[in-house]
């Protein structure tokens, strides 16, 4: 086995991470809250967001708090928001260009694989603007409660503090997040395999059903890659936003990178927000004819052990790597690799899922430099589903709703984590080694249907004739403010 | 087999930049098939681009063609005088001295522009524009054939040798599969390696030889460097965002899975940097000579041509690469697996992130390093890449199914070779 890889360097003493003016949802994904509400709202008048903003900053949800009943509040904005909020231009430039520029750029459309079916155009919200009539988001607010009568009653509350000056307009249908006993709609048990800060108080850790993620070399990142301010995988601190050393911002703390200016991102995080629709219909329909398939040629194979190929873990969670055969129905150890384990993707194909989403060790190349740089793109993902289940068997009518994934991530740096994972390995046709194929379950498959080879022995077998089965429906780039900087934001003068 | 790798590069009347301008956009419409320099006429040619670099310090905007070609420099630009008479001529229309298009003068002409590069990596080193796509054809019939048989059922208990001696008859049946069934040419010829090697030996042992003066020189030089890595400023922040947007309007084009890179950047001032960064660029040509033969560069697995040369009477450093996956995972690459050697070259060129004795730092500094790399990056007016949609490990593995196809495996190597389909 290999040596472990250090995300502190030696002799460095780990930064003590100040819990208290982080938002709740960088310790926690709300587990223990099942009901999940996402209003996508516009400021209205600059004013009266400010006024609105300050009275409920108190309220939002934060990291030290113990897990309790809810309600609770996290809150998000977009850099269109902070602009329209009244943040100074020398602030708003020291903003990372994603989130200067969003989401839908032609080139972020290309990478992230919003085309097709997932073109911006066709989005429900975070459309680019044309004349101002567009639905950019400016606002986030993410409610979480333990029965559906909290979540209805601290919804009204808050639309009832919009105020008649119009604070705040929710500019699309929020939509209802739930928990399917932590799995998403295709079946799959997800939010495993967390990267893990380096420091975060054990008895803090984001505990969620099924597994807690478990510390080892594979999870732990720098406490830099998820939180602004802090030192990054590279020793950096990590560069978010800061603003003038003027008497409003003497509560934040100095930026070290930027002389006479204060931190504004400190102990906050990039929230990447995207509405994704699944077709699970469509999902289990494919395995069903694969199988069907696979019968025709003599191989008993049924749907969930493809299912399993295509994702890189049995429904349960627990991973191919580590049971190739059957699903154990528990998930042992999030702590496996791929090198020495399976290199040639006989298990858990080179292709699969997780196999893209996090590589690991990698395949072939030395296993701790490959571990170094796959953390180099670590995202902590805090999302979950929305829209009802679809039964087993069930043929969902015209009627049927949408359902799918709220995918939350945070990061510090959008292009070197979450714009790399999405492109350089989910979307890549030329992810190790592999010519011609995007990622089974998530991939934007082309026209005519995409392909997924499944090493085997003595030779691959190839499914064809893939579909796109998650589409976009939304999305924006968001900036996560600490406490703080919420208190400094809201306290913003009358431009 | 010889490979060429230079740029020909060509002054441009200020004057006339819009008019230029105007043609390298006809011809970035359609690299492959435009009428004025249609690129995929030359099948010799791998990968192609144009840049026109008008940075601050040139002293006349810089005309950059790049060609990384099979066989001579020669026979190309014999071809492309050939062929494309009417895109010469509209492409230096707004050089000073343009002889016109008949063939002689513009040959020469031509000729006398041609910038050899100080130090080049060719990925697919050894291997024809024609074998490679002949190998992809190769590969694709096998996939084809294996899947018609899996989805009858065919491959049902087949054991691994058998398996190969079906494929193996196959591709002898397939008319169009003639040119593959020979065996493939070696990468590189016995001569060519002990030509490398002996040079190699050669420089070590005058090193040696000369240690008695080179190391005190050495030494002194550390010192200077000690003193100018404090005094030479840095990037100051971020590019332009609207400049970076230019450039990634032309990066991660949907079907293809490369990408192309240029800069062209200031020689620091000074005997010692010039020195300093021809000498590190001697011993990393040396290097990739040596131990880059089979892909990798440095660890990086992902490029297919890239080179340095220095232009402008040596007061600019030209870079160009073509590679594979987005611009983010490239320096990503760069960052995490040849920061040293990075920084020994570019350490010379200005405003690098501050470095320590050469090799140290810069690079590793990674968010410094990556607005570095961004703010003096040129955009690539035209860019031509004869297989846009195989990436680097791709072309190994079909080069490899091509090598084992009859070659003698024993039961191990078989079924390794099965692996690669």
């Amino acid at each position: 086995m290999a040596q472990t890889a250090l995300t502190t360097p030696p002799g460095r003493k780990a930064e003590p991470l100040e819990l208290a003016d982080m938002q709740g949802l960088v310790a926690r994904a709300y587990g223990h809250l099942p009901f999940a509400r996402y209003i996508i709202g516009r400021f209205g008048d600059p004013a009266a967001a400010r006024a609105w903003l300050a009275g409920i900053a108190r309220d939002v949800c934060t990291a030290d708090q113990p897990e309790d009943d809810g309600p609770s509040l996290n809150i998000a904005f977009s850099w269109d928001g902070l602009r329209r909020l009244g943040l100074a231009d020398d602030a708003l430039a020291s903003f990372p260009r994603p989130l200067q520029e969003g989401m839908v750029t032609p080139h972020r459309s290309r990478i992230l694989g919003d085309h097709g079916a997932s073109d911006p155009s066709r989005w429900r919200f975070g459309r680019p603007d044309s004349n101002g009539a567009g639905t950019g988001v400016d606002v986030v607010l993410i409610l979480y409660a333990l029965t559906e009568e909290a979540l209805e009653a601290e919804h009204a509350a808050r639309r009832g503090a919009y105020g008649p000056a119009g604070a705040l307009l929710e500019i699309a249908d929020p939509i209802d997040g739930r928990l399917l006993d932590g799995r998403e709609h295709f079946g799959f048990a997800d939010g495993l395999s967390q990267p893990i800060i380096t420091g975060w108080p054990s008895r803090r850790a984001s505990i969620r059903p099924p597994a807690p993620p478990v510390p080892g070399r594979f999870a732990e990142v720098a406490p830099g890659e998820i939180l602004l301010g802090y030192r990054d995988n590279f020793g950096k601190p990590a560069a978010g936003p800061t603003v003038p050393d003027t008497a409003a911002a003497r509560h934040l703390a100095a930026a070290p990178w930027a002389r006479g200016r204060r931190d504004l991102g400190r102990n906050g995080s990039f929230l990447v927000f995207r509405q994704l629709a699944q077709d699970v219909a469509g999902f289990r329909h494919h395995l069903e004819i694969a199988a069907i398939a696979a019968g025709a040629r003599g191989t008993e194979v049924d749907p969930d052990r493809l299912g399993a190929k295509m994702v890189g873990r049995w429904k349960s969670g627990a991973a191919l790597v580590s049971s190739p055969d059957a699903d154990p129905g528990t998930v042992e150890t999030g702590d496996f690799g791929y090198h020495d384990e399976d290199p040639e993707g006989l298990r858990c194909p080179l292709g699969a899922h997780i196999r893209r989403a996090n590589p690991r060790d990698g395949s072939h190349d030395d296993p701790d430099r490959t571990l170094r740089s796959t953390k180099n793109h670590r995202i902590l993902r805090r999302g979950r589903p929305y829209g009802p289940p679809l039964a087993d068997g069930a043929d969902p009518g015209p009627a049927d709703p949408e359902r799918g994934l709220v995918f939350i991530c945070l990061n510090t740096d959008i292009e070197r984590q979450f714009e790399f994972v999405q492109h350089t390995w989910l979307n890549n046709p030329a992810f190790g080694g592999l010519d011609g194929e995007v990622d089974p379950a998530v991939g934007p498959q082309p026209d005519g249907g995409g392909r997924f080879t499944v090493p085997q022995g003595p030779v691959r077998h190839t499914m064809e004739g893939l579909p796109r089965f998650v589409t976009t429906r939304g999305g924006a780039y968001l900036f996560l403010p600490s406490v703080r900087a919420l208190t400094y934001l809201a306290s913003l003068p009358a431009g | 087999m010889k490979q060429s790798v230079f740029t020909v590069v060509a002054d441009v009347d200020p004057g006339r930049l819009d008019g230029l301008r105007a043609t390298l956009a006809e011809i970035a419409a359609d690299p492959a098939g435009n009428t004025l320099l249609p690129f995929a006429r030359f099948g010799q040619l791998h990968f192609a681009s144009i840049v026109l670099a008008t940075g601050p310090q040139l002293p006349a905007p810089q005309l950059i063609l790049e060609a990384n070609v099979d066989g001579s420099a020669d026979a190309f630009l014999d071809d492309l005088v050939a062929t494309a008479p009417a895109g010469l001529d509209a492409l230096y229309a707004a050089t000073p001295g343009y002889p016109g298009r008949a063939p002689e003068p513009l040959r020469a002409w031509l000729e006398d522009r041609i910038v050899w590069p100080r130090a080049y990596h060719i990925g697919a080193c050894g291997r024809s524009v024609a074998r490679i796509t002949e190998e992809r054809r190769l590969h694709q019939a096998i996939g084809a054939y294996l899947d018609r048989e899996d989805r009858n059922g065919g491959l049902k208990e087949v054991s691994a040798a058998e398996l190969r001696v079906r494929i193996v008859d196959q591709v002898a049946a397939e008319e169009d599969l003639a040119s593959v069934r020979q065996a493939a040419p070696p990468r590189q010829t016995g001569l060519e390696r002990f030509r490398h090697r002996a040079r190699a030996v050669a420089v070590v042992a005058m090193a040696l030889a000369l240690s008695p003066i080179l190391l005190p020189l050495l030494l002194v030089v550390a010192v200077v460097l000690l003193v100018l890595e404090q005094r030479d400023p840095v990037q100051a922040g971020p590019p332009d965002p609207a400049e970076v947007r230019l450039l990634e309007a032309d990066e991660d084009r949907l079907g293809c899975v490369q990408n192309h890179l240029a800069s062209v950047i200031p020689v620091k001032r000074g005997p010692v940097r010039i020195a300093l960064l021809q000498a590190v660029l001697y011993a990393v040509n040396l290097v990739a000579r040596i131990s880059a033969t089979k892909g990798k560069l440095s660890g990086i697995p992902s490029i297919h041509f890239a080179h340095w040369s220095l232009i402008d009477e040596d007061r600019h450093l030209l870079f160009m690469s073509n590679f594979d996956g987005s611009w983010e995972s490239y320096l990503g690459d760069f960052i995490d697996k040849a920061a040293v050697g990075l920084t020994a070259v570019w350490s010379n060129t200005v405003e690098f992130p501050r470095t320590r004795l050469l090799a140290l730092r810069g690079a590793t500094d990674g968010p410094r390093f990556r607005q570095w790399a961004r703010a003096h990056q040129c955009r690539t007016d035209v860019w031509y890449s004869a297989y846009p949609d195989l990436s680097m490990p791709a072309i190994d593995n079909n080069s490899a199914i091509r090598e084992g196809l009859f070659a003698p495996l024993d039961p191990e190597e078989t079924q390794q070779w099965l692996r690669r389909l």
